[in-house]
């Protein structure tokens, strides 16, 4: 059962974007993600979804793959939707309601246009962030991914934050995600063989249950760390002082050709947004 | 030459005794030992004799608190010593889990030569280098966890290599494996000792122990004795006293020829004691 | 297997006298998805009460799916599967009382304990199962005493305070105090010193020989499964690919050796003898024993 935690899990595979440069995906996923929120009409809305589309073309991830990842917020964008669909009023005072339910006096339930508008946007905004960033971690190894960040984080060290610190344990964590897991696993069954009763009983009794889980866990995890700390000195670890590293990040033709697309297109979107304020004119825009 | 020398060395660890109050336990009492360059020596005693507390004194994890260990010439008790002592004793730990610190194959090697500062070129070429040692290039891409244990033992071994050290220290590092990982680690550890590594291999494992060098045997903190492996399975009450066992084709040789058989009382293939006694019984 | 084939097929008859009764167990990991793997086929087999049985072969084998079967940590699939009189096909087995009855000791037990005392944690099963206080205590003194501690000496210690073999030994104690029918070990001397591995085969010999309790152990020593159990399941690819008794086993050293398994010493010298046109009783499996056959032989001669 704690093996399914795993969605949005990298996805192995010789593509464009597999092989871009972690850094550049990662900046590029977030200036996707500040974009998605300038996105107003419904028709950008259509451009991102080619864009989308395109990207899981080119990073031959399997589009069921890439979808999977929103079942996991599910709850949260019905919610959302449900949210907006009934407490956003019309676009103006002369907009009539679709749709008016009055169950007792003074207190009605009404549904506008605009409120359908803005359900479906905040639902595709939810959607397309998921996906995006999901697309990032699907076409990169966690591994990159760190050192991304350890890269990217780089200039922080002038108000020294521990970079090379704070990515070590970023990558020891992951290296002992399977392991521990594993652990667990065997735990809770072997508890279960000694009668333990998980499933049922109250709220206290079953966190009462967890106890002899957690402590094994934790007393496993000192002896990890201690032995870990122990590998560790021995291939003379001294801290990130003289440090080298073996993977060379660099820059290819690829990620000139990406960065190049992404940047056009929401220059266009944030242009888009801007225009939209000033001249409410271009109606297809915004609507 | 001399790699490894320890003078008289004590190491006691904290312990708390019944009554709350903090007193000492033996790790290890007056050890006087020596390691030549090129040895393949094995350490054994029962859990808890001392062994693993003497490996960590060989890189300075621990340091002695009286006596002296001394590595390729450097006392392990004088700080700035250790960098460079630790760049010549590999060592390698019992449960392979607990001492990767990267998910990939070779970042996890890398570790130690980029912890020297050695550069980019140099490591990738040391990482491939000591994968072909022992025998798991193909995994480089690999993630560890996918691997038995036998084979992460070996890509620990090939962290430890690619420090390039002068010595290997295996500390119970086949304890945890199944007899084919096992075998996996000890023909690479004989393998690197034949193209001249020191190996210093700490077992409880007599099987193992059959073509070392020479076997210190250790129980109670002490060394108990030292000598070749058949001097060792010679002395029987010794081992009993340790609480180790020799081989059992080996215990059965000897039992056979103080039996009065005309068979090698240090033999150590059952087939051929077999044959041999045999002859005996149809003489 | 398909599903209506499962609905007809008629309750298996257990032998009288079975501890453990499977037929044609089947289990697949992820049925369903792309990485299916089978991992039990076509199990069949029959336990009887009393036996000392050693389950050997590769990590992947299935060997530990199918003792997870028997107390139903794994849940039957397809096939029947009839652990001491309980059928654990059926849908909702009488789980507390399996698992009281079917002691399961993991690979390095003594990483589960937790309480923080020795008493305290050799109680946990007991007090899951709903034994009252009194009998508990008395219980866990017993079991204690059993695995070789000072009772007195230990209840009230932290398990975490303990040596290595002294925690392995109190995990053990945890699952023998609820006195199991049967007791399946995996892998149980792992990690330990000769000593300490001798020290726990006795006492699962002992349970074995006085109590009558079915044994189950999983192990790679060659050796030791061949000195100790009296029959031996070789799992390979999720099937029983030999079960025999270790003497017979051990005799076809090409099959074992191509299996990647190593042929015990006193096998591998009895084997030669054998050869040779000297047959050892089937008993000579340790080397005292099997000394004591060839000195008697010889003895025989030279009269």
């Amino acid at each position: 059962m704690l093996r399914d935690v795993t969605f949005g899990q990298y996805y192995p595979a010789d593509s464009f974007v597999h092989k871009m440069d972690a850094r550049i995906k990662l900046v590029l996923t977030l200036l996707y993600m500040v974009g998605i929120f300038f996105v107003q009409s419904f028709v950008v809305f259509g451009f991102v979804t080619v864009l989308l589309l395109a990207v899981v073309l080119v990073s031959r991830v399997p589009l069921r793959s890439v979808l999977r990842s929103v079942r996991g917020i599910v709850v949260l964008l019905v919610f959302t939707a449900i949210l907006n669909l009934f407490f956003t009023k019309g676009a103006d005072a002369s907009e009539q309601p679709l749709w008016a339910w009055s169950p007792w006096n003074g207190f009605t339930i009404e549904i506008y246009v605009n409120g359908l508008k803005s359900a479906a946007k905040i639902f595709l905004r939810l959607v397309y962030l998921v996906v995006g960033s999901c697309i990032l971690t699907l076409t990169t190894t966690p591994v990159d991914l760190t050192h991304a960040v350890e890269s990217l984080l780089k200039p922080l060290r002038v108000v020294k934050f521990p970079v090379h610190e704070f990515a070590l344990i970023m990558s020891l964590t992951l290296s002992f995600i399977p392991s521990l897991i594993e652990e667990t696993d065997r735990i809770i069954r072997a508890q279960k063989a000694r009668g333990a009763d998980f499933d049922t009983g109250g709220l206290v009794k079953r966190a009462k249950a967890f106890v002899p889980i957690l402590i094994p866990l934790l007393v496993g995890g000192f002896r990890r760390a201690e032995e870990l700390a122990n590998a560790m000195n021995s291939r003379c670890y001294e801290g990130a002082t003289k440090r080298t590293c073996m993977r060379v990040m660099k820059l290819s033709w690829r990620d000139l050709v990406a960065s190049l697309v992404m940047v056009i297109f929401f220059t266009g979107v944030f242009l888009l947004y801007g225009m939209s304020s000033k001249w409410g004119g271009i109606v297809w825009l915004y609507y | 030459m001399e790699i490894i020398r320890l003078d008289n060395v004590s190491y006691y660890y904290k312990a708390y005794n019944d009554d709350g109050t903090v007193g000492s336990a033996v790790g290890v009492e007056g050890v006087t030992l020596s390691v030549e360059e090129g040895d393949f020596v094995a350490l054994v005693g029962h859990n808890g004799c001392g062994k693993s507390t003497l490996a960590k004194l060989l890189n300075g994890l621990l340091l002695p608190q009286s006596g002296v260990v001394t590595v390729n010439g450097l006392k392990t008790s004088e700080k700035e010593n250790i960098f460079e002592i630790r760049k010549n004793v590999g060592m390698v730990f019992q449960n392979p889990d607990n001492q990767m610190v990267a998910s990939i194959v070779e970042e996890d090697v890398a570790f130690g030569p980029e912890n020297l500062g050695v550069p980019q070129k140099e490591i990738a070429e040391r990482v491939y280098d000591a994968l072909e040692q022992v025998g798991m290039s193909d995994y480089a891409k690999s993630s560890p966890h996918r691997l038995s244990g036998g084979q992460k033992q070996r890509i620990a071994i090939a962290g430890a290599l690619a420090i390039r050290p002068k010595v290997l220290v295996l500390d119970e590092s086949t304890a945890m494996l199944d007899p084919l990982g096992r075998k996996e680690v000890l023909e690479v550890a004989h393998k690197l000792n034949a193209q001249g590594m020191t190996v210093v291999l700490i077992t409880h494992f007599m099987e193992e122990v059959l073509d070392c060098d020479s076997v210190v045997v250790m129980n109670g903190g002490h060394v108990v004795s030292v000598g070749t492996p058949n001097e060792i399975f010679d002395n029987r009450s010794l081992l009993d006293e340790v609480g180790l066992r020799a081989p059992r084709t080996v215990e059965l040789a000897q039992k056979l020829s103080e039996a009065g058989f005309d068979v090698n009382a240090r033999e150590r293939d059952a087939r051929k004691l077999g044959g041999d006694v045999c002859l005996n019984l149809k003489k | 297997m398909p599903k209506s084939e499962k609905v007809t097929a008629p309750t298996p008859t257990v032998p009288q006298n079975a501890a453990i009764f499977a037929q044609n167990l089947n289990f697949i990991y992820n049925p369903k998805s792309g990485f299916a793997k089978h991992a039990l086929i076509n199990v069949d087999l029959t336990v009887c009460q009393g036996e000392f049985v050693a389950i050997v072969g590769h990590t992947g084998s299935g060997k530990t799916t199918f003792v997870q079967h028997l107390n139903a940590l794994i849940r039957v699939q397809s096939g029947y599967l009839n652990v001491l009189g309980q059928d654990l096909s059926a849908k909702k087995p009488d789980l507390k009382l399996l698992r009281r009855q079917v002691g399961m000791v993991f690979q390095y037990p003594e990483y589960q304990l937790f309480a923080d005392t020795v008493l305290a944690d050799v109680c946990f099963g007991l007090k899951n199962f709903g034994i009252d206080k009194d009998e508990r205590e008395n219980m866990a003194r017993e079991a204690l005493e059993l695995v070789g501690l000072d009772f007195a000496k230990v209840k009230d210690k932290s398990p975490f305070d303990l040596s290595g073999g002294e925690k392995r030994r109190v995990a053990l104690a945890g699952v023998l105090a609820m006195k199991p029918k049967i007791l399946v070990l995996d892998e149980p001397t792992a990690g330990l010193d000769p000593r300490g591995k001798s020290e726990i085969l006795t006492l699962v010999k002992k349970l074995n020989q006085t109590e009558g309790v079915t044994v189950l152990m999983v192990s790679h020593d060659m050796n030791e499964v061949y000195e100790n159990a009296n029959r031996i399941l070789v799992f390979r690819d999720g099937a029983i690919a030999f079960d025999l008794p270790p003497r017979d086993l051990f005799r076809m050293e090409e099959e074992i050796e191509s299996m990647n398994l190593e042929v015990p010493a006193v096998a591998a010298f009895c084997n030669e003898l054998e050869r040779r046109g000297i047959v050892l009783p089937k008993e000579c499996r340790t080397v005292d024993e099997t000394l004591a056959a060839v000195v008697a032989l010889k003895e025989a001669r030279d009269a």
